[in-house]
């Protein structure tokens, strides 16, 4: 017959089994949960970096390791953040988040002001849809084409669509060499379905509603809107247009990427204004090239009609007034004319 | 009469706190083990936060050395952009203030000149957010730069030391 002890010994073995098998159980799910996530902000930490040394050095990348990720998130940029946590990026970053990605640098070149960015892209079509033939409408193909990279892994390709036919898409050194010399296309509306990640942009004067991709409808001067279901946004140049496209078909919506661009040209613009004006008065204490210096900083940074305070007003608009865009566009001009003076003076 | 044999009774008493004790002293040891490697976990956490001031401040001074505010080209700082730079800029530019020396490669005999505008450009030292630069708990690197005279159109060799607050 079993004694007390005996039953004793049955029942605080079992506790004490019990006992290690919860703290085991416990512990190793917190400690692996805890690595993931760790694992995770080590990741989006080295994509920073990479997109800082991309900023830098201008040379290009791929990155690759987001193939685990469950989510990819960037709503609030400069943050890309996922389900572990976020990580702020400290260069002009326009992501649309995939598992295999290129990472790029291109320039906005305002002429006396260059503005750096940073792409960072999954493999991706874009298709094309010019309805109207013209010098400028053959131009914003030219200059939306230029700022995609070359990639043949991730693989970014350029391609046309009319009617309900969509032809093969090539790679973007290939396709600005084919469309070098405007020719008109004879196309008509692209009614076609595309899948995930093919980006429809027609181009045209008329008043149409697509019910897929966007329509960018130049004004003059560079600047025009580009239209999307029931929204519309002033563009002044390519990466505006970029901005919404990586925004379609994200839970954030192309007013986010839009909104972030624009502010941070702006701001930088504005700050830029003011800066080169004050380093044209020092230039003009300094008795070089005083006459020009002095113009140059009147168009940077003076009254309303000065680079700074015009960007500061687009800032305050909300990007809305297009009156705007196209007297900051003639400033630039002027800007950049009078640089050229000093460099020929031998100032700059 | 029942006679209770006390010398049973004491030896199954002992016996039940030998496992009372050896199980008390096994949940102590896994107890031990956990908060072990917890506390070695939090103390990596504390090297890698220096860790990443260091590779933070190195980053930094690599976007300095590239942004169109302070450079004449990359690599290459341009020293009328370096009069005109104050502290709130760089907070703007960078989203912090960052104590930057930026001192001219002195020959022997030399002394150091802090520029300002009426001495310009007979001068040497540059210095950004020196309240910052006075406060302690600060790391950073310093680095051979080039520097564009403006006025003179010769490029110096120079030393850019810049530094990050640490909290």
């Amino acid at each position: 017959m079993i004694s007390v002890f005996q039953v004793f010994k049955i029942i605080m073995g079992l506790f004490i089994a019990g006992f290690f098998f919860y703290i085991i159980l416990n512990f190793t799910g917190i400690y692996t949960w805890f690595q993931e996530s760790q694992q995770e902000i080590l990741i989006m930490q080295n994509f920073r970096d990479t997109v800082r040394n991309t900023y830098v050095h201008d040379i290009p990348a791929e990155f690759r390791h987001f193939e685990n990720f469950e989510e990819l998130r960037y709503d609030d940029p400069p943050r890309i953040s996922s389900l572990s946590g976020d990580v702020s990026m400290d260069a002009p970053l326009f992501l649309k988040p995939g598992k295999n990605l290129y990472i790029y640098r291109k320039t906005l070149d305002l002429g006396w002001w260059r503005f750096q960015w940073v792409g960072a892209l999954p493999a991706m079509k874009i298709v094309f849809n010019p309805l109207d033939y013209s010098q400028e409408y053959w131009g914003i193909m030219q200059g939306l084409a230029g700022i995609f990279p070359q990639s043949q892994d991730p693989q970014i390709t350029l391609g046309f669509c009319t009617g309900n036919r969509e032809l093969e898409g090539v790679e973007r050194d290939y396709f600005i060499s084919a469309i070098r010399q405007p020719r008109d296309l004879n196309f008509s509306l692209c009614t076609r379905d595309f899948p995930e990640n093919y980006f429809l942009i027609i181009i045209s004067s008329q008043d149409l509603k697509p019910s897929n991709g966007v329509l960018v409808k130049p004004t003059g001067n560079g600047t025009g809107y580009v239209y999307y279901k029931n929204n519309s946004f002033i563009y002044s140049d390519p990466l505006d247009i970029l901005a919404i496209l990586l925004g379609l078909d994200s839970l954030w919506g192309p007013d986010t990427l839009y909104k972030y661009k624009n502010t941070l040209l702006f701001s930088e613009l504005q700050m830029a204004a003011k800066k080169e004006a004050e380093r044209s008065e020092l230039m003009r204490l300094n008795r070089r090239c005083v006459d020009t210096y002095g113009e140059l900083g009147n168009i940077l940074c003076s009254d309303e009609n000065s680079i700074c305070r015009l960007a500061e007003s687009i800032m305050d608009s909300g990007y809305s007034d297009p009156g705007d865009f196209q007297r900051i566009k003639i400033l630039n001009k002027e800007a950049e004319d009078k640089y050229k003076e000093l460099e020929a003076e031998g100032c700059e | 009469m029942r006679v209770i044999d006390f010398r049973k009774v004491r030896k199954g008493q002992f016996g039940m706190m030998e496992y009372i004790i050896l199980a008390l002293f096994m949940v102590v040891i896994v107890m031990a083990i956990v908060f072990f490697l917890f506390g070695w976990e939090f103390g990596t956490a504390q090297r890698e936060v220096l860790d990443q001031a260091y590779g933070k401040s190195l980053s930094l001074i690599s976007l300095f050395s590239h942004s169109e505010f302070f450079t004449e080209k990359d690599n290459m700082l341009d020293d009328s952009k370096l009069m005109v730079s104050k502290c709130e800029d760089i907070e703007a530019i960078f989203g912090e203030k960052l104590c930057i020396n930026i001192t001219s490669v002195l020959f022997v005999g030399d002394e150091v000149k802090p520029c300002t505008i009426s001495n310009y450009p007979d001068c040497n030292h540059w210095a950004i957010c020196q309240d910052l630069c006075s406060q302690g708990n600060l790391l950073g690197y310093d680095v051979p730069v080039n520097i564009y005279r403006r006025i003179s159109g010769v490029t110096e060799l120079g030393v850019l030391d810049l530094r990050i607050g640490v909290s």
